[in-house]
Formats: C-alpha cells, sequence, structure tokens
C-alpha cells in the first residue's frame, strides 16, 4: 500500500511538471516579441538564458537556499525574463554585494541587478536603472518589546545602531542624524546585525523595513520593527551597464509597466512581502528610473 | 567627495589596521609560545590538549572562527565589545599557525644538544628557556614573518564583525563613490601591499640578525 501510494504521488509529479513546463513554454511562445536587431533584449531571448544578479542573504526580497533563489527581487526578475521567452529555470541568479555591483554591470558579468538597488544620484553616474519597481522607507528593528523605548531617531543617540556596511542609509545617517554618527555599528549584512541584536551586542538595526520585517519573521518572536519610524524612502531599481541609446532600459520600464497592469507584480508582493508587511498592497510606483 | 579625502579616510582606517595586527602578533606569539611548549612537554594530557586545539582551530575557515567568537561567545553569557572580540578571533586563530611554527623550529633543534642537555642534568625549564626556544626562535623567522604578514592580511574580515577597519572603510568609500570604486580597491590594496612589503622587510633584517651560523 505504502509503495503504491509513494509510486502514484511520484507518477502525479511528473505528470504535473510535464503539464507546468508544456504551459510555461506555451505562454512564453505566446508572449514573446520580435526585439530590434542587435537590441539586448533580442540577444538575451536569442541566448533564451540571462545572468541577474541579486541578494542571497535578504529573506523574502533575495534570498539563497538550498530550494534556490526566492524572494520578491527573484519574482520580478523572472517576470521580466518571462517578457524575453527566457523561462523561469533559464534565469541564473548571481549573488552580489554592495561594492560588486557596479563592477559586475561595467565587465557584463550580470545582465541585470535586482538586489535591493537603491536608485541614487551617485550610483545613477555609472549604471543605469530602469524601475523603480519598489518603495520602501528605512525603518528601526529592535529587540521584542522595545526595552529601549525608541520611537524615534532621537531615541538612539548614544546607543549602538548596526547598519550594513556600505548601505545607501549610511552617508544619509551622517548627514541628516549626524548625532548618531558615533552610534554606528557595520556588519557586512543585515542578518549579522540581526544576530547582534538578539546578543544584545548592539541596541538597533536601522535598513529598508521590507528587509526588517522578513528579518523579524525569520527570527520569530524576538525582534520588532518600530513603523512609526520611515526615514529616506529608498527606490528599487532594476541596474543595467550604462548605454547611450537606453533601449534596454526603456524596455524593461515597459515591461514594469505590463506586469503591474496585469497583476503579476501584485502577485508577487503577496506571495513574498506581503507575508509580513502588514496593510494592503501598495500601488506600485511609476517607472522613470535613468532612462527618461 | 574629493579623492583626496578618500585617501585620508582609508589612511586613517589603516590605523586601526595596523592596532589589530600589531596587538594580535603579540598576544598570538605569546599562546603560540604555549601551545609549543604544552606540545613538547612529555606530558600526555598536554600534549594532546594542544594537538586537538592546533588541528581543529588551524583547520577552521577564519570566518567560522569570528562567528563562534562574535555571536557564540555571548550565547553562553560572554560579552565584549567588537574590537576585541576580534582581536580574541584572530588571536584563537593565528596562534595555530604560530605553534606549527615554532614546532617546526623545535624539531630542527639536533637531538644529541637536547640528549647532552638532559645528561648535563639541566631541567625542562632550563632546556626550554636556555637551548631550545632561542633555537628554534632563529631559525623560523622567515615562515613566522609570513605568518604575520597573512594576519595583516586577515584583520580585514573583521570589518564583517562590527570592527570599521581598511577593508570596511573601503567598502563604505566604494559604495559612496561609485565612480572611483576601481582606484579605491587599488588604493586599498596597495596600502596593505606596502604594510606587508614593510613587514617583509622587517622580517629580513630580524633573520639576518639572528642568524645561526652552524
Amino acid at each position: 500500500m505504502y509503495r503504491h501510494n509513494t509510486l502514484s504521488s511520484a507518477f502525479s509529479l511528473a505528470l504535473c511538471s510535464v503539464f507546468m513546463a508544456a504551459a510555461a513554454s506555451f505562454s512564453t511562445a505566446l508572449h514573446a516579441e520580435t526585439f530590434p536587431e542587435g537590441s539586448k533584449m533580442a540577444q538575451l531571448s536569442k541566448a533564451g538564458t540571462m545572468k541577474v544578479g541579486t541578494q542571497s542573504q535578504y529573506p523574502l526580497v533575495g534570498f539563497q537556499s538550498f530550494d534556490g533563489y526566492t524572494g520578491f527581487d527573484i519574482e520580478i526578475a523572472r517576470l521580466i525574463a518571462g517578457k524575453l521567452g527566457i523561462a523561469p529555470d533559464k534565469v541564473e541568479f548571481v549573488p552580489v554585494t554592495t561594492s560588486t555591483r557596479e563592477p559586475f554591470l561595467s565587465e557584463s558579468k550580470v545582465d541585470m541587478i535586482l538586489a535591493a538597488y537603491t536608485i541614487n544620484p551617485e550610483n545613477q553616474k555609472v549604471v543605469d536603472f530602469a524601475g523603480p519597481y519598489y518603495i520602501t522607507p528605512n525603518s528601526i528593528m529592535v529587540p521584542k518589546g522595545n526595552p529601549l523605548k525608541i520611537s524615534k531617531m532621537e531615541d538612539l543617540e548614544g546607543h549602538k545602531l548596526c547598519v550594513p556596511l556600505g548601505a545607501a542609509i549610511v552617508p544619509y545617517i551622517k548627514a541628516h542624524y549626524s548625532y548618531l554618527s558615533d552610534s554606528l555599528v557595520y556588519f557586512d549584512s543585515s542578518a549579522k546585525c540581526a544576530e547582534a541584536i538578539i546578543n544584545g551586542q548592539v541596541d538597533a538595526s536601522s535598513t529598508e523595513n521590507a528587509i526588517l520585517a522578513a528579518l523579524a519573521a525569520q527570527h520569530d518572536g524576538k525582534l520588532e520593527v518600530i513603523t512609526s519610524i520611515e526615514y529616506r524612502p529608498g527606490e528599487y531599481g532594476v541596474g543595467i551597464q550604462k548605454t547611450d541609446d537606453k533601449v534596454f532600459c526603456k524596455w524593461i520600464n515597459k515591461t514594469l509597466d505590463e506586469i503591474y497592469a496585469d497583476g503579476s507584480w501584485a502577485q508577487a508582493y503577496k506571495d513574498t512581502l506581503g507575508t509580513v508587511l502588514s496593510g494592503p498592497v501598495p500601488n506600485p510606483p511609476a517607472p522613470g528610473g535613468t532612462c527618461r | 567627495m574629493a579623492f583626496s579625502a578618500i585617501i585620508l579616510t582609508i589612511g586613517a582606517a589603516f590605523l586601526t589596521t595596523v592596532a589589530l595586527t600589531v596587538l594580535t602578533i603579540v598576544s598570538a606569539t605569546l599562546l603560540g609560545v604555549l601551545l609549543t611548549i604544552a606540545s613538547i612537554l612529555p606530558v600526555s594530557p598536554l600534549q594532546k590538549t594542544a594537538a586537538v586545539y592546533i588541528q581543529v582551530v588551524r583547520n577552521t575557515p577564519l570566518t567560522i572562527v569570528f562567528f563562534l567568537v562574535v555571536f557564540g561567545l555571548p550565547q553562553v553569557g560572554f560579552v565584549l565589545p567588537f574590537f576585541p572580540f576580534a582581536w580574541l578571533a584572530l588571536t584563537l586563530y593565528t596562534a595555530t599557525f604560530v605553534a606549527e611554527t615554532l614546532r617546526s623550529g623545535v624539531l630542527s633543534v639536533a637531538v644529541g644538544e637536547v640528549e647532552a642537555a638532559r645528561a648535563l642534568g639541566l631541567s625542562w625549564h632550563q632546556l626550554l628557556a636556555s637551548l631550545i626556544l632561542p633555537q628554534a626562535a632563529r631559525s623560523i623567522v622567515p615562515p613566522m614573518t609570513s605568518n604575520y604578514i597573512a594576519l595583516l592580511k586577515n584583520t580585514s574580515i573583521a570589518s564583517a564583525f562590527g570592527v570599521l577597519e581598511a577593508t570596511g572603510v573601503m567598502v563604505e568609500m566604494v559604495n559612496q563613490n561609485s565612480s572611483y570604486v576601481i582606484q579605491i580597491m587599488i588604493l586599498t590594496a596597495g596600502i596593505y601591499l606596502a604594510l606587508s612589503l614593510g613587514m617583509g622587510l622587517l622580517g629580513d633584517l630580524i633573520e639576518r640578525k639572528v642568524r645561526l651560523t652552524r
């Protein structure tokens, strides 16, 4: 009986995946557009595969586990790739860090980057951004119960605030909350900051609230995000190599508009960030980036 | 940020790197000597403890040593600020290399000399202090210099664990000055290189001073 069960479930699983594969190839075939000769889209579409730089340590945003990559950035990358006729399993994800993003793009090691990559003037000097495809404010995370009763940035003065090394918020904090300059403690990822809070080695941590919410969910019951503190909304953009014609950039923006309209963006949000962030699905931001 | 300001900021951060390196050279050498003594004294439990410690720690990636020290020790109630934690992690790790290098020096001391010293009635303490360790120390200056140069570069791992040293500041600078990414990295690597070369030269100098003519 046992043997029969496993056999039949294995069979139905196989059948299921055959159907899914067929459905996937059918839908991509249906959507495949024709692209201008020599464009980045034509090149990727022809190759049938693409490399996407992403974060690997941020649950629900860009996260690598034994099951592969998961998260909102991953979903959006697959949706964009799908419009090029590239199947989800043909998208190769490459982990990038805050210091490898720009070199990876300029050296064509990746075709695009969706890695909680905040659009800012400094980055725009060296890369093009399509999007934004998501806007998240930065917030503060503390131990559960908020022992220091932090409710505004001023309350953090004299306490240890953990930030990810190289994060865009660092120069912002130094400029706008200069009294916190001596409070900053640097780790190379927000995940380590979460550990340090739990151990009592730092008092709080800050980064985009999507990431904080995901980390809080991961460390069930030990951390809490102070949603009343919000500063410097970060616009997540699709980083691509800097070009003069902006053709690829404009095409990604058009694609983002399409996935906003057909509900797949909202679905990606619900499946990932929506599982920890309270409130309704936000309205997607209007794409503009650097390719106007 | 002007490039000259970047150079100053990174230069200043190397003070932390150098402090961490110098402090660890002192502490790791002390711990390494103790480990070596433990592994050559004819006391079996001491020998075994030293051997297990050296093999386990030496063969664990430094990042994991850091992780266990920085996030593991607080779990058992031992909390220090991040700089002492980094110093501790680097010391625990580097001492094993010091000990192995020193042991190779000890092995290079002729057995006959040790036997002669024992026959003359020297105690183990006298044997170690006046015969074995001085000779061992002289023959291991070049490999020991390599250990210390490796340590200088290993301090960069502290940047991922709450200590803002040269590599950490480099990452900060890279992110705040996207147009100078490669220049900033080359500058940082250049300073590491200059420091390593300096240590190498110092090692050569010491080696020439203490070299034994056999």
